[in-house]
């Protein structure tokens, strides 16, 4: 999958310009990285990326088709997790599943399947049979990972999905991350430097709607002359040559 | 997508939710009060299982019906709600078939509610008056109590996209006008405590007033007009997308 952005932008109805003219292309099997400071455009672009807003200009395009024309050909192989999620709360944690896996899948032996292997994946074996509201932030989190992997899609969405998961899950959903973007494309927005280094084969860094940079994490920190990511971050939001 | 399975999803959530037992079991014994406290001596001199003292009793379990009604809408405007539909709007679920297997859900609940009210008199009838002549009964009470639930769950859609806390304010309002007995004219007679009132002019032989009957096809008009509206519609933010596409 090839997901070009061409001369993109996006300018709300009360005038206020949340991405700049932006170029970039997203192909498979890759995972990036979108990082950049609160209001930097990131939710937009993913908005746009989902098919749930429209740009002002410019247009993003599938495969070389216009996504406009693919909307439902691009959902049907979609997960995505919104930074700020709902769940069915009085649903178990298997009956929520089993509720996407309908959306999702074409059967029930194939959404049973699905079932079993997103809860392995997310470690919620032991709460399979829990109600939804009595699951922590972080369970719940992880929940939310599940849905969005279920039915195998082939472009993966996250917006800040390491928020409320303790430091051993995060690490275990990295590996995850990295993992099943092996042979798909895996976008993921977040604010968490350390969880991009380790994880992401590419960086797009936003900031006031515009791309500051795109590239590898690692070419970020030679070009900043940078010991870790975040100061190399840092220098670059900061408008500093080096860290 | 597997319609019968959210469906079953649905309903389960429903009928399992605290808020639907509650007012259930409040409406059950608010009728049987109903008919122990009213209904066996008639209404206006008309036996107890006449179209008379039937509307009479529906009348008054109406508002309890509606509440129940309002309360199973305001479920679906809840922000854990809307948030999860955000999930589901970027699935390729079909929005409006998601929303119709919802509102089917919420229809099936709200009947329900509305057979027991009618199956618990019918069994009172059958049990103390061996009258089984439900027929004519059933008829009465549809038109009574069908129209005005459309019409208010129409509102109620159409008033939760907007704010959640409307829904309630409705809801209110629904309650204060059953709880005073808040006389409106009869094409407005939420309630249809209005039906009764040819009674106590003299009229014996049981019919709707034309004024009535129409309030009744205007609230199922409205209704229906609004429900077929929000299941149409394309999204909760109303993404301009399809819009587009269509244009």
């Amino acid at each position: 999958m090839k997901i070009e952005l061409k001369h993109l932008s996006k300018t709300y109805p009360h005038g206020k310009a949340a991405l700049k003219n932006i170029d970039l292309t997203l192909a498979s099997p890759s995972l990036i990285g979108l990082v950049g400071p609160n209001g930097a455009g990131k939710s937009t672009l993913m908005k746009l990326l989902t098919a749930n807003l429209l740009p002002t200009s410019g247009e993003i395009l599938k495969d070389g088709s216009p996504l406009i024309k693919q909307e439902k050909e691009l959902k049907s192989g979609l997960g995505y997790l919104p930074q700020e999620f709902g769940l069915f709360e009085d649903l178990t944690t298997t009956q929520f599943l089993d509720y996407m896996a309908a959306i999702k899948c074409p059967d029930k032996k194939t959404a049973k399947d699905e079932i079993d292997r997103v809860i392995a994946l997310t470690h919620l074996q032991d709460k399979q049979k829990a109600k939804i509201r009595t699951l922590s932030g972080g369970q719940k989190q992880r929940v939310g990972i599940a849905q969005s992997l279920l039915g195998d899609p082939e472009l993966l969405i996250f917006d800040e999905p390491t928020v409320g998961l303790d430091p051993a899950e995060r690490f275990a959903f990295r590996n995850l991350f990295a993992e099943t973007a092996k042979n798909r494309l895996v976008i993921l927005s977040t604010h968490i430097i350390e969880d991009v280094q380790p994880a992401c084969d590419h960086l797009v860094v936003l900031n006031g709607g515009e791309i500051l940079y795109t590239g590898t994490p690692e070419s970020l920190m030679a070009e900043k002359h940078a010991a870790t990511l975040e100061n190399a971050y840092m220098a670059l939001v900061n408008g500093r040559a080096s860290a | 997508m597997r319609k019968g399975t959210i469906f079953k999803y649905e309903l389960k959530r429903l009928f399992c939710s605290k808020e639907y037992l509650l007012l259930l079991a409040v409406n059950i014994v608010y009728c049987l009060a109903l008919l122990r406290g009213s209904v066996i001596y008639g209404t206006g001199f008309t036996a107890p299982f006449s179209q008379w003292t039937f509307c009479s009793y529906l009348s008054s379990a109406a508002v309890l019906l509606f509440i129940l009604l309002l309360a199973l809408c305001a479920r679906q405007f809840t922000t854990s709600e809307r948030r999860a539909v955000t999930i589901l709007e970027t699935s390729s679920v079909q929005m409006a078939v998601f929303r119709a297997i919802r509102y089917a859900a919420t229809a099936c609940a709200f009947l329900t509610a509305m057979g027991l009210s009618f199956g618990i008199c019918f069994v009172f009838y059958r049990l103390v008056f061996d009258y089984t002549g439900f027929g004519s009964l059933i008829y009465a009470g549809l038109i009574l109590l069908l129209p005005p639930a459309l019409f208010l769950f129409g509102a109620a859609m159409l008033l939760g996209h907007k704010r959640q806390a409307l829904v309630y304010i409705l809801l209110a309002v629904v309650l204060i006008l059953g709880a005073f007995g808040i006389s409106l004219p009869d094409c407005m007679d939420l309630f249809g405590t209005s039906v009764v009132r040819p009674l106590y002019t003299g009229v014996q032989k049981f019919t709707f007033s034309n004024e009535f009957l129409a309030g009744r096809a205007a609230f199922t008009i409205a209704g229906v007009a609004l429900i077929i509206f929000f299941i149409k519609r394309q999204r909760t933010n109303m993404s301009p997308m399809i819009f587009l596409r269509k244009s």
